[in-house]
C-alpha cells in the first residue's frame, strides 16, 4: 500500500516534470519569436498582437501548473522551475539566442508571478527587444531594472545572468496540420475550378464557398504557414491556371498576415487573390494556355482580362464590400506601383493595397512556375532579384520587403546546395533569420537518400552549414512532392 | 411569431426547470434585441436597451453555468436537447440564418463582453435582413474572431468536391537517376565553388555577409537581401501607413470610379454598352441597399459625362442620353419604392437629391410611386423631386389627377400648384369637383398660386362648394389676390336669404371680403343690409347687420364714413358700439384686412 502511494507520487512527479519541460520548450520558442517580432512591429500591429496572444497562452498554461515560476540558464542549459529543458533540435535557434544574448544584458533568469498582467508582459517584451546593450553587463542589468521600475512591471523579476531554449513541434501535431493544409489547398483548388466553370458560363460564383475556403487557408497560415507554403511549390497539376490562383492566394495571405492584417482584411485579400484572374475565363482557352510567347495581338487580348473580370464580378454579384475589394485586385493587379502597366489608366494612380500585394504574389508565382506569362522559369533567387530590380516601379517597396522576408530568401520547397556538399529542400523559414532556414537534407553526391533517412537540420544552429546555391530541382528530376510529409 | 416551449418536470434530467426557463428567457431576450434592431431606426434607444438586458441576463447565467450551448435545427433551437425556440413562420425564423449556413451549434462562454455581444447581435440581425443574403453568417462570425462565442459547423456543409487529399496524384513520378545526380554535382556544385566554400570552419562561411546564393547580385539587391529581416523606423512607419490607408478605403467611391474608368477604356460599341450596363448595375445595387447618396453619385457622374458628350455628334451622345433615361424606367422606380417601403434607415433628403437628378421621363413612374409608398417621408421626398422634374412637364404630371387614390391626386395637385404652370388649371377643373374634400381643398390652394385669369374662376366656383371651409378658403384666396371679378359672385351669396344662417366666421369673412373687393360698389349693398327693416329681428339678423357695419370699415367712400358716424350715434347700442369701434380702427388705419 505504502509502496504504491510512493509510486503514485513519483509518477505524478514525473508527469509534472514532463509537462513542465514541454511547456518550457514552448515558452522559450514563443518568447523568442515574440521578441523578434517586437523588433519589427508596433505593439498595436495585428501581427504582434497575434504573437503576443500566443505568448500569453503559454504563460496561462504554465500558471495552471505553477503559481510562480522561474526561467533560468545554468551550465549551458535552460531550466523552467528546476526542470531542465533537454536539448531539442527544433529549439536550437531560440536556445542559442537566449544563452548568447541574455548574458550580454546581464541577465541569468527571470521570475514570473501569477498576477502578471498581459500588458506588463507586452511592455516587458518591448523593453527587452528594444534594449541596446552596452559593454558593461552589470550596467545593462541595472538599466533594465530601472526601466522595469519606471514601467511599473512588478510581476516580472530579474535574476542576474540567464538563457533559454525552445519547443519541439510534436510530429503528430505537425502531421495533422500538414494534412489539414493539404485538404484546404485542394478545396481551394476545387473552388477555383468551380468558379472558373461558372464564370465561363456567365453564372454566379459561389461566394460563400470562396470565403470559407479562404478562411481555412488563413487559419492554417496563422497556425503554420510553412505547411501551406510547401504546397505552392508543387508543379504537377494538369490545369495550372487553377493552381496559380490558389498559389497567389496563399502567397498574398502570407504577405498580408506578416504585414499585420486582421482576419477581416485577410479574408477580403484572399477572396480578391483567389479571383484575380477570373476575367481570363472570357478569353479563348487556347490563348490562356498558349505555350509559346505571346505576340502583340495575344497581349492585346490578354490585357483585357482585368476589365472582363470586374464586369463579370459586378454583373453577377451584389456590389458590396467584399465584391469591391475583390474588384480592386482583379482590376489593378497588373498596374505597377508607379501606375504603369495595364489597364492603362487615364489618371495614373497607385493601386490599392490588396492589388499591390497580389501583384507581388502573382509576379513571383508566375516567374517561379514558368507557366503563366513567363514562359521562362525562374529560380526563387532569380525571381526575387528580378523583383528587387523593379522595386518602386512595379512593386511597393515595403510590401516587397515584407513579402521576401515572409517567404524567405530561400522559400519553402526550394532545392538548395549546402556547404556540406549535400542537397536539401527548404522546410521552414524564420522571419528573424531568413538566411538560416530549416532544411530537409535529401541527398549527397552519392545520390538521394531513402525517404526514411532524410534528416532535418536547422541552419541557425552551431553546425556552420549554409546554403551555397539554389538549384532547379525539376531539371534533375527532384520532386518536392516526394518529401512533403517529412519535417 | 416565435413561441417558447413549456418545460415540464419530466423533461429535466440534469438541468433544472428554472435554469432551463432562464436560458429560454435569455434566448428570447436575444431575439427581441435582434428584432428591435430590424424594426427600429438606428436613432432609437430601444435596441440598446434590449441589448443591455440581454447582456445582463446572459452574464448572470454564465457566471453560474460557465458555458451555454444551443443546438440549431431548421426552424428550432434546442438547449440540452430540448426545444427552447420554435419559429412559427418562415418570415421570422431566427434559427434559419444559422441553419442555412451550416451552423449546428453556437455557444456563449463566461467572460463575454458587451462589445462581443453587440457585434453578435449586429451580425445576426444583418443576416435576418433578406436583402443581404449575400452575406455568409459563418464568414461574419469568423471575421469577428469572437473569444467567448463559438460555433460548430456541419461536416462538409459546403460540399466542396476536392481532389484526393493524398500527395500521390501530384507526384511527378520522376526521381533523379545517378546520371542526373552526377550532372547536378558537376553543373551546380563542383564547377561553381572552391574548396573554401565547403570548409565549414572558414571565416568566409561563418561571416554574416550577403547570403551566398545572392553573392553575385548587384549591390542594391545584395543590400536589400542583407537587410531583409531588419525593420527600421522608416519601415515600421511605412507598414503602419499602408494599413491605415487601407482602413480608410472607401469601397463605394471605388466602385463608382472603377465603373467610369472602365467606360473610359472602351474602344468599341459592344464594350461601351457593357460598361453602361455595369454603371447601371452599380447604381441599382446602391439603391437596393438603400444607399441613395451613392446612387446619386453614380447619376451625377453620368450627368457630367452627358455634358461632356453634349457637343459630340457621334452615337455616344445618343447612347448616353438613352442610358440616362433608363434611370427613369418603371423597373428602376419600382426598386426605389421597394426599398423605401422596406428599410427603416433611409435618409430621405438623399432620396430627394437622387430623384431630382433623374430625367423628366421619371415623372410618370414617380406619380405611380406616390400611390405605392407606405411612409409619409418617402412620399414627401418624391413630391419634392417632382416639383423639379415636372416643371416643364405639367401635362405629364397632370395625368396623375386621374389616379384612383385620393392622396396621389392631392399630391399631384399640390405639385402642380407649386410649379405654377397655367396648364395645371385644366386638371384643376376635374379636381375641384373631386369627391374627396382634401383634394378640393388642395385644388383651391394650388389654383390660388397660379397667376392666370382662369385660376380665379376655380376660386369663384369654389365659393359655392358644399363644404363651408372650402368656401371660406376660396374667399380668402380671392380677397388676398384682390380678384375683383369675384365681387359679383360674393354679392350673390350674401344676398341669399339664408346667408344669415351661415357661421359667424363665414358671415364676417364674406362681408369683409365683399367690401374689400367691391370698394365703393360694396357700399350700397352693405347699407341695404344694415338698413333692412325686419319685424321681430332675430339674433341672426342682428349678427348680420353687425358684421355689415364692421365691413363698412373697408369701404373707402364718403358715404360709408357718414353712415358709420350716423350709426354710432344711434340708439341701437350694439350696432352703435360696432360702428364706433370700426371708426376708431379706420382712423388708426387698422382696417380689417
Amino acid at each position: 500500500m505504502f509502496d504504491r502511494s510512493i509510486k503514485d507520487i513519483k509518477k505524478k512527479q514525473r508527469d509534472l516534470e514532463a509537462s513542465l519541460e514541454q511547456l518550457g520548450h514552448e515558452l522559450v520558442n514563443v518568447l523568442f519569436a515574440t521578441l523578434k517580432i517586437a523588433t519589427m512591429y508596433e505593439p498595436n500591429n495585428n501581427r504582434y498582437i497575434e504573437q503576443s496572444n500566443k505568448l500569453r497562452a503559454v504563460f496561462n498554461k504554465i500558471f495552471e501548473e505553477e503559481s510562480d515560476f522561474v526561467l533560468v540558464a545554468r551550465g549551458g542549459h535552460i531550466y523552467l522551475s528546476d526542470v531542465r529543458l533537454r536539448a531539442d533540435r527544433d529549439s536550437d535557434a531560440a536556445t542559442t539566442y537566449f544563452l548568447e544574448s541574455w548574458p550580454e544584458l546581464g541577465l541569468s533568469g527571470l521570475s514570473f508571478s501569477q498576477d502578471l498582467d498581459p500588458r506588463e508582459l507586452d511592455k516587458f517584451v518591448f523593453l527587452i527587444s528594444g534594449f541596446k546593450p552596452g559593454e558593461d553587463r552589470d550596467e545593462n542589468y541595472q538599466a533594465i531594472k530601472r526601466r522595469l521600475d519606471d514601467l511599473r512591471i512588478e510581476e516580472i523579476a530579474l535574476m542576474k545572468y540567464s538563457r533559454e531554449d525552445d519547443q519541439p513541434d510534436d510530429d503528430e501535431e505537425k502531421d495533422k496540420i500538414r494534412a489539414k493544409a493539404r485538404k484546404t489547398f485542394f478545396s481551394a483548388l476545387a473552388v477555383v475550378q468551380n468558379n472558373t466553370n461558372k464564370a465561363r458560363n456567365q453564372g454566379n460564383i459561389n461566394m460563400a464557398k470562396t470565403k470559407r475556403v479562404v478562411q481555412g487557408l488563413i487559419d492554417i497560415i496563422i497556425e503554420d504557414e510553412a505547411a501551406l507554403m510547401e504546397m505552392t511549390t508543387l508543379k504537377n497539376f494538369d490545369d495550372y491556371t487553377y493552381v496559380h490562383s490558389v498559389n497567389v492566394c496563399v502567397l498574398s495571405l502570407v504577405l498580408g498576415y506578416n504585414l499585420g492584417m486582421d482576419r477581416r482584411r485577410l479574408s477580403h485579400l484572399g477572396v480578391g487573390a483567389l479571383l484575380h484572374d477570373i476575367g481570363k475565363t472570357r478569353l479563348p482557352i487556347d490563348l490562356v494556355n498558349k505555350p509559346q510567347t505571346y505576340d502583340e495581338y495575344d497581349w492585346q487580348m490578354m490585357r483585357k482580362h482585368p476589365v472582363y473580370g470586374v464586369k463579370f464580378l459586378y454583373k453577377t454579384r451584389k456590389v458590396e464590400e467584399t465584391t469591391v475589394q475583390g474588384s480592386t485586385v482583379i482590376f489593378e493587379h497588373h498596374i505597377g506601383y508607379d501606375g504603369s502597366g495595364y489597364p492603362e489608366l487615364l489618371n495614373k494612380r497607385k493601386p490599392s493595397l490588396y492589388a499591390r500585394i497580389v501583384a507581388i504574389a502573382d509576379a513571383y508565382n508566375a516567374m517561379t512556375s514558368g507557366r503563366v506569362y513567363h514562359r521562362e522559369k525562374y529560380l526563387p533567387d532569380q525571381a526575387i532579384t528580378n523583383m528587387i530590380n523593379r522595386i518602386s516601379k512595379s512593386y511597393d517597396p515595403i510590401l516587397l520587403k515584407v513579402f521576401i522576408n515572409s517567404i524567405g530568401i530561400y522559400p519553402v520547397g526550394t532545392v538548395v546546395a549546402l556547404s556540406s556538399r549535400e542537397i536539401g529542400i527548404v522546410a521552414r523559414n524564420k522571419l528573424e533569420d531568413p538566411e538560416h532556414p530549416e532544411v530537409k537534407v535529401i541527398g549527397n553526391d552519392t545520390g538521394l537518400f531513402d525517404v526514411g533517412e532524410v534528416k532535418i537540420i536547422d541552419l541557425s544552429d552551431e553546425s556552420g552549414i549554409s546554403i551555397t546555391k539554389i538549384i532547379d530541382g525539376e531539371k534533375y528530376n527532384i520532386d518536392n512532392a516526394d518529401y512533403l510529409h517529412i519535417g | 411569431m416565435e413561441k417558447f416551449i413549456e418545460i415540464t418536470d419530466d423533461d429535466l434530467v440534469e438541468i433544472s426547470e428554472p435554469a432551463r426557463r432562464r436560458v429560454a428567457d435569455t434566448l428570447n431576450q436575444f431575439m427581441k434585441t435582434v428584432k428591435a434592431k430590424l424594426v427600429y431606426p438606428a436613432s432609437s434607444k430601444l435596441p440598446q436597451q434590449f441589448k443591455d438586458e440581454f447582456f445582463t441576463g446572459l452574464t448572470t447565467l454564465l457566471d453560474e453555468m460557465e458555458e451555454i450551448a444551443f443546438k440549431v435545427d431548421a426552424d428550432s433551437i434546442l438547449y440540452h436537447d430540448r426545444e427552447v425556440y420554435k419559429a412559427r413562420d418562415k418570415a421570422e425564423n431566427f434559427a434559419h440564418p444559422f441553419f442555412r449556413d451550416g451552423i449546428v451549434e453556437f455557444r456563449f462562454k463566461n467572460g463575454i463582453t458587451i462589445e462581443e455581444l453587440g457585434e453578435f447581435v449586429e451580425i445576426t440581425s444583418r443576416m435576418m435582413r433578406s436583402a443581404l443574403v449575400d452575406d455568409d453568417l459563418v464568414t461574419l462570425l469568423w471575421e469577428a474572431g469572437f473569444e467567448h462565442i463559438s460555433y460548430e459547423l456541419m461536416d462538409d456543409f459546403l460540399d466542396i468536391e476536392t481532389f484526393e487529399y493524398g500527395t500521390d496524384d501530384i507526384k511527378t513520378g520522376k526521381s533523379p537517376s545517378k546520371d542526373d545526380m552526377a550532372k547536378l554535382y558537376e553543373n551546380e556544385i563542383n564547377s561553381s565553388f572552391t574548396e573554401e566554400d565547403f570548409n565549414l570552419d572558414s571565416e568566409k562561411n561563418k561571416s554574416k555577409e550577403t547570403p551566398r546564393a545572392y553573392g553575385n547580385a548587384e549591390d542594391h539587391v545584395a543590400e536589400f537581401i542583407r537587410n531583409i529581416a531588419e525593420y527600421d523606423d522608416e519601415n515600421k512607419a511605412a507598414i503602419a501607413e499602408v494599413l491605415s490607408a487601407e482602413a480608410s478605403f472607401d469601397f463605394i467611391k471605388y466602385a463608382v470610379d472603377i465603373s467610369f474608368e472602365i467606360l473610359g477604356l472602351e474602344t468599341d460599341n459592344a464594350g461601351y454598352n457593357e460598361s453602361l450596363d455595369l454603371i447601371a448595375k452599380v447604381g441599382n445595387d446602391f439603391i437596393k441597399a438603400g444607399d441613395f447618396k451613392s446612387a446619386m453619385t453614380v447619376l451625377e457622374r453620368t450627368r457630367e459625362l452627358e455634358q461632356v458628350f453634349k457637343n459630340l455628334g457621334d452615337s455616344k451622345r445618343d447612347k448616353m442620353r438613352e442610358f440616362i433615361e433608363r434611370f427613369a424606367a418603371s423597373e428602376r422606380i419600382r426598386d426605389v419604392v421597394e426599398i423605401l417601403n422596406k428599410s427603416n434607415d433611409i435618409v430621405y433628403s438623399e432620396v430627394t437629391d437622387y430623384l431630382k437628378m433623374l430625367p423628366w421621363q421619371a415623372v410618370d413612374p414617380l406619380v405611380w410611386a406616390l400611390g405605392e409608398l407606405h411612409h409619409y417621408p418617402a412620399r414627401r421626398a418624391v413630391c419634392q423631386a417632382l416639383e423639379i422634374l415636372a416643371v416643364d412637364h405639367a401635362d405629364l404630371l397632370g395625368k396623375g389627377t386621374e389616379n384612383p387614390r385620393w392622396y396621389v391626386v392631392r399630391n399631384v395637385v399640390s405639385i402642380l400648384g407649386k410649379i405654377e404652370d397655367p396648364r395645371a388649371l385644366n386638371y384643376f377643373k376635374r379636381t375641384i369637383g373631386h369627391s374627396d374634400l382634401r383634394v378640393r381643398k388642395e385644388t383651391i390652394i394650388s389654383a390660388a398660386k397660379i397667376y392666370a385669369p382662369e385660376a380665379a374662376d376655380f376660386l369663384i366656383t369654389a365659393l359655392n362648394d358644399d363644404d363651408e371651409k372650402l368656401q371660406t378658403l376660396a374667399l380668402r384666396e380671392l380677397v388676398s389676390k384682390r380678384i375683383e371679378k369675384a365681387f359679383d359672385a360674393i354679392g350673390k351669396i350674401i344676398a341669399q336669404r339664408n346667408f344669415k344662417n351661415r357661421s359667424t366666421e363665414q358671415i364676417r369673412e364674406f362681408l369683409e371680403g365683399f367690401a374689400i373687393l367691391g370698394g365703393q360698389n360694396a357700399f350700397e349693398p352693405l347699407r341695404r343690409i344694415i338698413k333692412r327693416r325686419v319685424l321681430l329681428a332675430s339674433e341672426k339678423d342682428k349678427r348680420l347687420k353687425n358684421y355689415a357695419v364692421r365691413a363698412l370699415g373697408n369701404v373707402n367712400a364718403a358715404g360709408a364714413t357718414q353712415l358709420l358716424e350716423k350709426i354710432s350715434r344711434s340708439r341701437n347700442g350694439s350696432l352703435a358700439d360696432t360702428a364706433r369701434r370700426t371708426i376708431n380702427k379706420k382712423l388708426k388705419g387698422n382696417n380689417l384686412v
